[in-house]
């Protein structure tokens, strides 16, 4: 096992002692998943997997209310089991997250059983009227936060398309910027409540509220290649929405109730990333003529660049060496994309390979120093 | 937040897409029955999935000038009191309630062209058996006179909301018929 080897080879450079190795065998014995554990596990699935292919197969000879009964069952059987008191709470939120995903399920059998034709969009609303308020209650880690937040993102970018997008002329700027902001609506909502459990909640939310205009603008940025998904025609619809967003989002961002991510630890850097977040959505929409890789990817980069200087602020050393992996990954990008007729030469793949680990080790070395100097001003603290 | 009030949070799902599956189930089970011909669908894409896809022919009536609607807000209209392919003329929305025996609402072009109003897919498809699927597609599309002949059984509402109830073929419903006729 590669834990043992590594153990011991720490005992032998003196970095463990024998009762510390004891220890932490005796901890992993006790808490780590053994090959027992594996086979178990292996075995549940192989049955669970044979029994999803048996009720299949036989689909069609199922009485219709016999499929919605058993459905139905199942669902109550997982909501008793979320509120149930477990002697290991993940339990509770599988059973959360289980009966999340059966909602869904059973509004598709429910279509299928009575042929039901409606829009998709209305049945993912549906699924995420019914269950938010039992799901952003009840959930307590992000297991079942995130499908929860990503399963009600779908849903709103299906709802704009089914109801809004013909009102707006087809624009994609409005949908982008609503998604992008929705964490950072909800975080607001969510901090006007005072409970431990909201606050809870809260914290992921913000998390979220930094993360996706984060990843947003990565994608938008990418817009600059393709003039045909922006075409923003500037009409008196779309400019309204689009206003009515940004004006939102700046009401958001200035309120104080807003605590910041963890990851960005004051409120004006929040802001900042938001601003240079949604100008980035924002931009190939404005100028939705302009067609330039360089503005790709140096939009990119410097999304990237504004990161790497808030990790370097926050004394966040993981976010310093992404963002400088990344910025590394991207400038290869750039090169594949300028010389990319070499590429099929032999010559273009050697220069590729030794430019990209040249790009490593700068990126390495980059993130080293960055992490050397923090330790030492955290020394001198 | 009291213990019943936290089991209503996540019960209420269940009981509202209970009592919507009910609802459903009475509007199929006691809607007025129309049994329409069905024939394959053109260009013949007739499986999609486990759909079979189809195109109902209706019998609109001849006299062009019994129908007074056309275009969005129609209802296609019948007096006929029999079952089996109803006669049927376009009126207008508004009216049929009090013009029609039974109706169903949506947007009328021409006979061959009615869009069942909340039905994405014109309700033109229907789930059937794997096994049976390449069998029926055949039988289907296939021209000879002793062909089987499908048609669909629609349930109505009073206030023109249209449900698949079930195919047959032959008069005999799709799921018998599989199972008399395994080939």
């Amino acid at each position: 096992m590669r834990l043992n080897r590594k153990l011991e080879q720490w005992q032998q450079a003196g970095l463990l002692s024998k009762e510390q190795l004891g220890a932490i065998r005796e901890y992993e014995r006790q808490h780590g998943v053994g090959w027992q554990a594996g086979l178990g596990f292996l075995g549940v699935l192989a049955i669970v997997i044979g029994l999803l292919a048996i009720i299949a197969s036989n689909w069609q000879l199922i009485p219709p209310w016999g499929k919605l009964g058993t459905h139905l069952l199942l669902n109550t059987l997982l909501a008793f089991g979320a509120l149930h008191k477990w002697q290991r709470p993940l339990i509770a939120q599988l059973c959360l997250l289980a009966w999340y995903g059966l909602t869904l399920t059973f509004i598709g059998l429910m279509s299928q059983v009575f042929h039901l034709s409606g829009a998709t969009a209305s049945a993912l609303l549906l699924w995420t009227l019914l269950t938010s308020v039992g799901v952003i209650y009840f959930a307590t880690s992000a297991l079942v936060l995130l499908p929860w937040a990503l399963g009600t993102l779908v849903t709103l970018f299906a709802a704009y398309g089914e109801y809004l997008q013909p009102l707006v002329n087809n624009d994609l700027l409005p949908a982008l910027l609503s998604g992008a902001l929705l964490p950072t609506a909800l975080a607001f909502l969510t901090s006007l409540l005072k409970s431990a459990r909201w606050q809870a909640l809260n914290k992921q939310l913000l998390w979220l509220a930094g993360l996706l205009p984060i990843v947003t603008a990565g994608f938008v940025c990418q817009l600059w290649y393709s003039l045909s998904l922006r075409d923003f025609s500037s009409m008196q619809y779309s400019v309204f929405i689009t206003g009515v967003v940004a004006a939102i989002a700046i009401l958001l961002t200035c309120n104080q109730r807003l605590a910041i991510p963890e990851w960005l630890e004051n409120t004006l850097n929040f802001q900042l990333l938001l601003l240079v977040c949604g100008s980035l959505i924002v931009l190939p929409f404005l100028f939705s003529q302009v067609r330039s890789d360089w503005l790709a990817a140096f939009s990119f980069i410097g999304l990237w660049l504004l990161l790497g200087w808030l990790g370097h602020r926050t004394h966040s050393q993981r976010l310093v060496s992404l963002a400088i992996l990344v910025i590394a990954l991207r400038l290869f990008l750039v090169y594949i994309e300028v010389f990319g007729s070499l590429l099929q030469t032999g010559f273009g793949l050697v220069g590729s390979g030794i430019l990209l680990l040249g790009l490593l080790k700068l990126a390495r070395s980059l993130s080293r120093k960055v992490n050397s100097t923090e330790t030492n001003k955290g020394d001198h603290a | 937040m009291n213990a019943m009030l936290k089991s209503a949070l996540l019960f209420i799902p269940i009981l509202s897409l209970t009592g919507l599956s009910l609802l459903h189930e009475h509007h199929r089970s006691t809607g007025t029955v129309w049994t329409v011909p069905i024939d394959g669908y053109d260009p013949r894409d007739l499986l999609s999935g486990h759909y079979l896809r189809f195109q109902y022919l209706w019998n609109v009536h001849k006299d062009t000038s019994a129908s007074t609607c056309s275009g969005a807000d129609c209802a296609m209209c019948t007096d006929d009191a029999a079952q089996f392919n109803p006669g049927v003329r376009f009126v207008p929305l508004a009216e049929a309630p009090q013009a029609c025996a039974s109706f169903i609402a949506g947007n009328a072009y021409n006979e061959n062209q009615f869009y069942i109003r909340g039905a994405r897919d014109n309700l033109q498809r229907y789930y059937i058996p794997e096994r049976d699927a390449e069998r029926l597609q055949t039988l289907f599309i296939t021209n000879e006179s002793n062909a089987p002949k499908f048609s669909m059984h629609l349930r109505v509402t009073n206030n023109g909301i249209a449900y698949i109830e079930r195919m047959y073929v032959d008069d005999i419903a799709l799921e018998e018929w599989l199972q008399t006729h395994q080939d």
